[in-house]
């Protein structure tokens, strides 16, 4: 520990005796520590045993300080994949991840992984060089206004203007990144406040916001709502997930028999095998689900928020129902539709207290029915890959344990059609922001998260090249990820979108011209295949789950096939077209 | 258009102005008048005039999320 070498550098403590009197502790607590060292204090206080970065010269006093740590550092190959990393990290292994960068571009290289992580509720805490305080508003060499150009994009931003301040100061940042509706928080470290020295004090008593607690006055009205409704439908958010409340939610979801379906980032919160679990909605979601929520009197909706990829036409929105909101940010309530029954707090507790039994017997058979009316045909003719297919079929070789991240584009929407997740924690995927090049780092920071899950990235030729340096780092570290890389040599959602809503106007979507992948895979020693044809499907990915180290699977299909269905933007959800015409 | 004035506590930290004018700008309030004074060396109020055609809690629940930002109340007048 830095605080041991600290003290051995200017006392004769005796490591191995075992126990440290008060005297010695106390001794220990008044070593000056450099704010470098201060950092990698805080850090095995709060428990976190790897981080991911990048270094530079702002930020050389916090890797000088690394270099005697104990905390496993992973050297990504651009500061956006070590954000990502990082949202990978927290994602899959439901705790605050830590991302360093230094000044200027290294900080700003993190931002898009700060904002992907704002809007999905991640915890995290970035570290950021920044120049010495004297150089700082000068325009000097490597300077960037960091705090607000992440303003917009964190749950909160620090900068550390006094190194007496920064033990507090990264104390906050861990508990502002973990609590409530949780987000990233940056920290801004000039140089010369890494290099000064101060007192190691003790942890700091935060005052904590307390989680908001729900009214009973409207708990009451929410029963009656339920207790009232004939064809109520629950819709899953990504905060069931984020709370902790998958096994709540579950047992709402079996007690009162409610058909659900789910957001994007809510999916795995439902127990998959319910055979009223209707899928996602939205956008891209299942007929059976959509029309649920378009015939449902009431609908409750748990840590969700009503996006606009789920909504469709929001006036046309479920319009028959009743609308019970859960959450625990008060600022979704009302915000784009307004609730009958509005409960504030801890998921946790308030899914067992809303809890009721319900007799809907008919809705729930017309509900089911509709889910095997509407199921999807796999059968495609032809000796062409169909990507519904393939995602099926891996999903139906993947352990319920693996875990799997997307980037984003057709493959994704695919993904979230045809795979079965068992646990939030088991999806990751950039869902409010859509971010391109998420799905490689984040399944990199998931493996070390999880090093005994497998892990699976599926993604698209558009977006694996958008952070396609990130094979350096499966190379160095031999992370065994897997990557399913979803050919058609296309930007294939914009193609999409060119020929069902501007004329086939096909504009910048070409890309035919794409590298190698397997040559490229080759380059940075990992072993992959390609494959055209429907017949390979089964032996390639035999291949792939049973390789040991990291692999790619390039699977190349029709640059024409589209995601089905597809709700028209401006359009109620119950209109969806399910192919060209 | 919904007029309102929101009268805000806020710890006196550096960031905190800028992070309430971005908020306000991202959700859709324009600010017609705005006033900001320390009330000592750890606290702000600021009184600040917003027009918008959103309900002004769209705005005042995502101030009070501002980890700066202590209290909010609001005057509809």
């Amino acid at each position: 520990m830095l605080e041991l070498n600290a003290v051995q550098n200017n006392t004769a403590l005796d490591q191995d005796s075992g126990s440290q009197t008060d005297e010695v502790k106390e001794l220990m607590n008044k070593q000056q520590l450099t704010g470098a060292q201060i950092v990698m204090q805080v850090l095995q206080q709060q428990g976190v045993d790897s981080i991911f970065g990048y270094p530079g010269g702002a930020i050389m006093p916090i890797y000088d300080a690394l270099y005697d740590s104990d905390i496993k550092h992973y050297l990504c190959r651009h500061e956006q994949g070590v954000a990502f990393a990082a949202v990978g990290y927290a994602r899959a292994g439901r705790k605050t991840a830590v991302c360093m960068a230094t000044s200027g571009p290294g900080a700003t290289n993190l931002i898009t992984g700060l904002a992907d992580a704002y809007a999905d509720s991640i915890p995290l805490v970035a570290i950021t060089g920044q120049v010495p305080t004297t150089a700082m508003g000068t325009d000097s060499f490597q300077e960037v206004d960091i705090i607000s150009l992440a303003m917009a994009a964190t749950k909160h931003c620090f900068q550390v203007t006094c190194v007496d301040d920064l033990q507090s100061v990264l104390e906050q940042a861990f508990a502002i990144a973990g609590s409530g509706r949780q987000g990233p928080v940056l920290v801004d470290i000039p140089k010369d406040i890494q290099l000064a020295s101060t007192l190691l004090t003790a942890k700091t008593e935060l005052a904590i916001t307390p989680i908001p607690q729900f009214s009973q006055a409207t708990m009451a009205i929410a029963k009656t709502l339920i207790s009232e409704a004939s064809k109520p439908v629950l819709y899953v958010g990504g905060g069931v997930g984020m709370a902790g409340a998958v096994e709540e939610l579950r047992a709402f979801a079996q007690t009162t028999g409610m058909p659900s379906v789910s957001t994007l980032k809510g999916l795995g919160a439902v127990d998959p095998e319910c055979d009223c679990f209707l899928g996602m909605l939205g956008m891209h979601g299942l007929k059976a689900a959509n029309l649920a929520v378009q015939e449902c009197d009431l609908l409750v909706a748990v840590g969700a928020r009503f996006d606009d990829r789920v909504t469709g036409k929001l006036a046309e929105f479920a319009p028959h129902a009743k609308v019970i909101h859960l959450d625990i940010d008060v600022a979704e309530i009302n915000k784009r539709r307004c609730a009958d029954a509005a409960l504030i707090g801890d998921l946790k507790t308030m899914l067992p207290e809303l809890m009721t039994d319900l007799k809907i017997v008919a809705w729930r058979k017309h509900c089911t029915s509709m889910k095997l009316d509407y199921a999807y045909d796999y059968n495609y003719p032809g000796e062409d890959i169909y990507a519904p297919a393939v995602l099926k079929a891996l999903s139906d070789v993947t352990p319920k344990t693996a875990i799997l991240t997307t980037d984003v584009g057709q493959h994704q929407m695919w993904a979230t059609q045809h795979m079965v997740f068992s646990r939030p924690e088991n999806f990751l995927s950039s869902g409010a922001i859509g971010t391109m090049g998420f799905g490689l780092p984040a399944a990199i920071g998931a493996q070390i998260s999880r090093p005994d899950a497998l892990v699976i990235t599926v993604t698209g030729d558009g977006s694996i090249m958008m952070n396609i340096q990130e094979l350096a780092t499966l190379k160095r570290y031999q992370i065994p990820v897997k990557i399913v890389l979803i050919d058609n040599s296309r930007l294939g959602m914009v193609r999409q979108w060119q020929e069902l809503f501007f004329s086939e106007r096909y504009s910048e979507i070409d890309l035919s011209d794409n590298p190698d992948f397997v040559a490229l895979a080759a380059a940075f020693e990992i072993k992959s295949q390609r494959i055209t044809k429907k017949s390979e499907v089964e032996a390639a990915l035999t291949e792939m789950m049973s390789h040991q180290g990291p692999y790619l699977l390039q699977i190349s299909i029709d640059e024409y096939h589209n995601v089905w269905p597809l709700v028209p933007p401006d359009t109620a959800n119950h209109e969806m077209i399910e192919a060209s015409s | 258009m919904n007029h309102s004035t929101l009268i805000i506590k806020a710890n006196n930290q550096p960031t905190v102005m800028e992070r309430l004018m971005q908020v306000t700008r991202y959700r859709g309030f324009s600010i017609n008048k705005l006033n900001m004074q320390k009330l000592s060396d750890k606290d702000l109020e600021i009184i600040m005039s917003v027009d918008s055609r959103n309900p002004i809690e769209n705005l005042s629940r995502q101030l009070l999320k501002l980890v700066d930002v202590v209290d909010i109340s609001i005057s509809n007048s």
